[in-house]
């Protein structure tokens, strides 16, 4: 492995991604669709409870807290596990807690659409052939990647500062620096699970050499994980296994109170994109191209 | 020389925008000549807001136009600077009816924030990313 190539590779893709048509109109639309379902929801705090304030919220407004839009979708997330949606609610903004999970939904899914244009583009075009002799494939493989994830860092950073600025201004009863330390912990969580959306779209770039296909191939993978777990979990205790196939539940545990589950689920999304990367490669290894 | 996609992109969401300013003008210029506006409240929206927008909105679709033909003859000046103008000038507006609203005591909306989101991408895309490309 030639770091230094790999390096080339990346800063040579990064600067093409931010040409792209792609890219431009996912930066724009991405930060346009997301600043409006943070205000959204921010608009939905008004009127309710600002919370965030822990043992001292007025049981009136803790109340009326437990009936409004935001405590159902948190408690809709996490169904069954009480004492993470009371933290979620009460000792953290509601409003960002549903950003949040509402980001951990949505965010991987948008990600597919960003980063099926990895090497799949090389290999369609058949440009691989004069980039081969030139750099190893492996250090094309994970430079793509690289810039890929560059990119995606790049936008979720710009959203984060847009949605900081605009929490400070809107939240009155909450401390700026809950809101800069939560919306921080928001940053990391969102870009951890994001990785390895971004590796398995490495992955099928590799498999299929196209980038329609990757996208297609992408979008069913999710599609057919989440109703073959759904479909075998009910048949067998066994079928939750399925879910597993990509990391659907661990994801939310970003949003649980230790440190201990925030750490354990980073650690987690890196080791599903290290085993996707790696598949990838093999499938890489030895195609012709 | 060579365009890239993304500038092309750039220009298209201009024209768009443009054509979105100009929906907007045409209901300013029907509420302002209506003589009794209703705001949000069933109040009248401030005459001095209106005029602003007003004046801003027909500035606006100007620049964004003669940009977007910029972004796609690679202008330095039509493209690189009158987009940068149009950028600064939005998000001064954006400023002005921020402060004016926050002296009113009305309390901030952050679904203002994305009007943030065009200026300020376009300002960073036309001076870092594509500087080298909008030369002629």
């Amino acid at each position: 492995m030639n770091f230094r190539e790999a390096k080339i590779v990346t800063r040579f893709d990064y600067k093409n991604l931010v040409r792209s048509a792609p890219g431009v109109t996912f930066l724009i639309l991405y930060l346009y669709v997301a600043i409006n379902l943070g205000a959204w929801l921010a608009e939905q705090l008004r009127g309710t409870a600002t919370l965030g304030g822990g043992a001292n919220v007025d049981p009136e407004m803790a109340r009326q807290a437990t009936n409004s839009l935001l405590v159902k979708i948190v408690s809709w997330f996490l169904g069954g596990k009480d004492e993470v949606v009371r933290f979620l609610v009460f000792d953290r903004p509601v409003a960002m807690s549903a950003f949040f999970l509402l980001s951990l939904l949505v965010m991987p899914i948008l990600v597919l659409f960003l980063s099926f244009n990895q090497i799949s583009g090389y290999v369609s075009r058949r440009s691989i052939r004069y980039i081969v002799p030139k750099t190893g494939r492996l250090e094309l493989y994970l430079g793509l990647f690289a810039s890929n994830l560059l990119f995606f860092s790049l936008v979720s950073g710009a959203l984060t500062a847009v949605m900081t600025v605009g929490w400070v201004l809107a939240s009155k009863d909450v401390g700026t620096g809950v809101v800069v330390g939560y919306s921080l912990q928001i940053l990391a969580a969102v870009w951890l699970s994001c990785i390895p959306i971004i590796a398995l779209m490495s992955m099928l770039a590799a498999m299929t050499g196209s980038p329609v296909a990757t996208v297609f191939l992408g979008l069913g993978t999710y599609l057919v994980v989440i109703l073959a777990g759904y479909f075998m979990s009910a048949q067998t205790e066994w079928g939750k296994v399925f879910y597993y196939l990509l990391p659907l539940e661990p994801k939310y545990w970003f949003a649980y109170p230790s440190v201990g589950h925030f750490i354990g689920a980073g650690a987690l999304m890196l080791l599903y994109a290290a085993a996707y990367l790696a598949l990838g490669w093999l499938f890489l290894r030895r195609r012709n191209l | 020389m060579y365009r890239p996609s993304g500038l092309t992109a750039l220009a298209v969401f201009n024209f768009v925008l443009a054509g979105w300013g100009l929906l907007k003008l045409l209901g300013v210029a029907i509420v302002l000549a209506a003589g009794t506006p209703k705001g949000a409240q069933g109040q009248p929206p401030p005459q001095f807001l209106m005029l602003l927008t007003l004046g801003y909105l027909i500035f606006d679709i100007g620049l964004m136009v003669t940009a977007g033909i910029g972004y796609l003859k690679l202008k330095r000046f039509l493209g690189r600077w009158v987009g940068s103008i149009e950028a600064v000038v939005s998000l001064a507006y954006f400023v002005a009816v921020v402060a004016y609203v926050q002296s009113e005591g009305i309390p901030f909306d952050v679904r203002n924030l994305s009007a943030l989101v065009y200026p300020g991408l376009t300002l960073v895309l036309l001076n870092i990313v594509f500087r080298e490309n909008l030369v002629h």
